[in-house]
C-alpha cells in the first residue's frame, strides 16, 4: 500500500497518467461538495503511533489494484447510506479517464451530532 | 438532563473509552493525571521526568484499551502503565548514565502547601522519609502495592517475579516502614 | 522474619498478606490476638497515611497539559472494524465503521434522562444488526422505564445510519450510580 503523497514522488511519467496525488485531491474535492458531508478525515490504513502529515485525505494506493478511499463524517440527520453512495457517485464521476477503474471505497468514520461540530472546551 | 459525562464511575467511562469514546477518556485523564503525575513522581524518586511519563503511559493507554480487563480498576491500570514507561525511562537514563543512581536524593522537590495540617505533614514527611530509605526492591513493591492498589499477581507480572517473592518484598518493605514510623503508631 | 507475632503462630509475612487480601477470610487466631490486631491496625494506618501522602504530592495538571495528550488520543480514532453498507457494483463499495455507530448508540441513550451508555456492542449477522448495551442509571430513576426509552430512542437514532435493518436492541442496566450535583 503506497500512501498517495509517497506515490506522487516516486510517479513515473507513463504517457502523461495522472498522478495519485491529483487523483486524491479530486476526490477530496467530490468529498466536501457532497450534501451531508459534515467533513472528511483522513482515510489512511490504521498505523499505531500515528500518522505522516499529508495535504490530502483521500488515500490512494497502486497495488494491489488501483483504489481510492475516503472517509467521510455525516450528518446525523442525513441518511449516511445515502450519503456514502452519493459520495461515491461523486468520487467516481470526479475521476481522470485514465483512472475510470479506479476501485472506490467511502467509509463513515463517524455520524456527527450538530454540536459535536464545535471544538470540546478543555475543563479548567 | 442525563448526568454529565464528568460525573460518571470509572467503570462505564473506561468502557466508553474501550469503545472508542475519547471524551470518556478525556474524563479519566482529567480525573487521574494529578494522582499519576504524583505516582510517577514517587517511583521515580523524582519530578522531572514525571510529566512527560504519565502523558507518554497515557497514550500508550489508549492505544492498548484493548487489554484492560476490569474497567472499574482502570486507575491501576493506569498506574501500571505509567511504572512501565518509568522503569524505560530509568532504565535508559541508567545506561547513559556514568554515575550510578544516588541511593537517597534529594527527595520531595515540590514545595509543601502551606495550609497543610503540621501534624499530617509531619506524619506523611516522616513516611516519604522512611520509603526514601527503603531497599529499592522494596520501595517498587511497596508502591505498586499501597499507592497503585496492584494486586501481588499484578505486582509479579509487573516486575517480572514470582507472587511469593512480592508477598515478601512486601512484608520486609512494612516491617522496616513501620518500625521507622514506630512513633507514629 | 520467621518470629510468629502474639499467640497467633503467624508470621509478619502471613499478618502482612492476610491484611492484603482484606482479612477474609477471616483467620481467628489471628483476629482473637491482641498484638495481631495492633499490628494489622498499623498497616491500615499505613495505607491510610500513603493516601494522605499521595493526595498531597496531587498537583492539578493544567489544560494544556491535558490537550497534549488529548490531542494525540483524537487523533488516533478507535474506529473499530467496518460493517459494509452496500457494494454498488464490483467497483464500489460503502462501508461504516462501529466507531460511528457505537457513538450514535451512547448519542441516543445518553439523551434519556438519568441514564448514561457504557459498553456498545454490534453484532451483523445473517444480513441483521443487533445492539447490545450496557446502561449506567442514576440512583433513583426507575430502570425499566429507563431501559425501554434507551431501546426507543436507538431504534430511532439507528434507522437511517444502520448498515443492515435492526432487528434486536438489548439493553442491560449494570450500573446504579449517584451523582452529587
Amino acid at each position: 500500500m503506497a500512501d498517495s503523497s509517497i506515490a506522487a514522488d516516486r510517479r513515473e511519467p507513463e504517457g502523461g497518467a495522472t498522478p495519485p496525488q491529483e487523483v486524491a485531491e479530486r476526490a477530496d474535492a467530490a468529498v466536501v461538495a457532497t450534501p451531508g458531508v459534515v467533513r472528511g478525515y483522513r482515510a489512511a490504513p490504521a498505523i499505531a503511533g500515528g500518522l505522516a502529515p499529508s495535504p490530502v485525505l483521500a488515500h490512494v494506493s497502486l497495488v494491489p489494484a488501483r483504489s481510492v478511499v475516503v472517509s467521510i463524517g455525516v450528518d446525523e440527520g442525513a441518511d449516511s447510506r445515502e450519503v456514502a453512495a452519493a459520495v461515491a457517485a461523486a468520487v467516481r464521476a470526479a475521476m481522470p479517464a485514465d483512472w475510470a477503474d479506479v476501485r472506490v471505497r467511502v467509509q463513515v468514520r463517524r455520524i456527527e451530532a450538530a454540536e459535536a461540530a464545535a471544538p470540546e472546551l478543555p475543563a479548567a | 438532563m442525563s448526568p454529565a459525562l464528568d460525573a460518571a464511575p470509572d467503570a462505564l467511562l473506561a468502557q466508553r473509552a474501550q469503545d472508542g469514546d475519547d471524551r470518556a477518556f478525556a474524563v479519566l485523564v482529567r480525573r487521574h493525571s494529578p494522582f499519576l503525575v504524583a505516582f510517577a513522581t514517587r517511583y521515580m524518586r523524582s519530578s522531572s521526568d514525571a510529566d512527560d511519563v504519565v502523558q507518554e503511559a497515557l497514550i500508550t493507554a489508549w492505544r492498548r484499551l484493548d487489554e484492560l480487563r476490569e474497567p472499574e480498576r482502570v486507575r491501576s491500570w493506569l498506574a501500571t502503565a505509567v511504572a512501565r514507561r518509568a522503569t524505560d525511562v530509568l532504565r535508559t537514563r541508567a545506561r547513559r548514565d556514568v554515575q550510578p543512581m544516588p541511593e537517597v536524593e534529594q527527595e520531595d522537590d515540590r514545595s509543601p502547601a502551606p495550609e497543610r495540617v503540621a501534624e499530617g505533614r509531619l506524619a506523611t514527611t516522616a513516611l516519604r522519609e522512611a520509603l526514601a530509605r527503603l531497599p529499592e526492591d522494596q520501595r517498587e513493591v511497596w508502591l505498586l502495592r499501597e499507592m497503585a492498589e496492584l494486586s501481588y499477581d499484578e505486582i509479579a507480572e509487573r516486575l517480572g517475579t514470582s507472587p511469593a517473592t512480592v508477598r515478601g518484598r512486601l512484608s520486609r518493605a512494612r516491617s522496616a516502614v513501620l518500625a521507622a514510623m514506630e512513633g507514629w503508631r | 522474619m520467621d518470629e510468629t507475632i502474639g499467640d497467633s503462630g503467624h508470621t509478619l509475612e502471613q499478618l502482612s498478606a492476610y491484611f492484603d487480601a482484606g482479612r477474609v477470610p477471616r483467620i481467628a487466631a489471628i483476629e482473637e490476638d491482641a498484638e495481631c490486631r495492633a499490628v494489622l491496625a498499623s498497616m491500615e494506618r499505613l495505607s491510610r497515611l500513603t493516601r494522605e501522602m499521595t493526595d498531597e504530592d496531587a498537583r492539578p495538571v493544567d489544560a494544556p497539559w491535558v490537550e497534549r495528550v488529548l490531542s494525540v488520543v483524537r487523533s488516533e480514532v478507535r474506529a473499530g472494524r467496518d460493517l459494509p453498507i452496500r457494494a454498488i457494483d464490483e467497483r464500489t463499495e460503502t462501508t461504516v465503521t462501529e466507531g460511528a455507530l457505537r457513538e450514535l448508540v451512547r448519542r441516543a441513550g445518553d439523551g434519556v434522562e438519568g441514564v448514561l451508555v457504557g459498553r456498545v456492542a454490534l453484532r451483523l449477522d445473517d444480513g441483521a444488526l443487533d445492539v447490545r448495551l450496557t446502561l449506567g442509571v442514576r440512583f433513583g430513576a426507575p430502570m425499566r422505564t429507563r431501559a425501554d426509552e434507551v431501546r426507543a430512542a436507538v431504534h430511532a437514532a439507528l434507522a437511517p445510519h444502520t448498515p443492515a435493518p435492526l432487528r434486536q436492541v438489548d439493553v442491560v442496566v449494570d450500573d446504579v450510580f449517584e451523582i452529587e450535583e
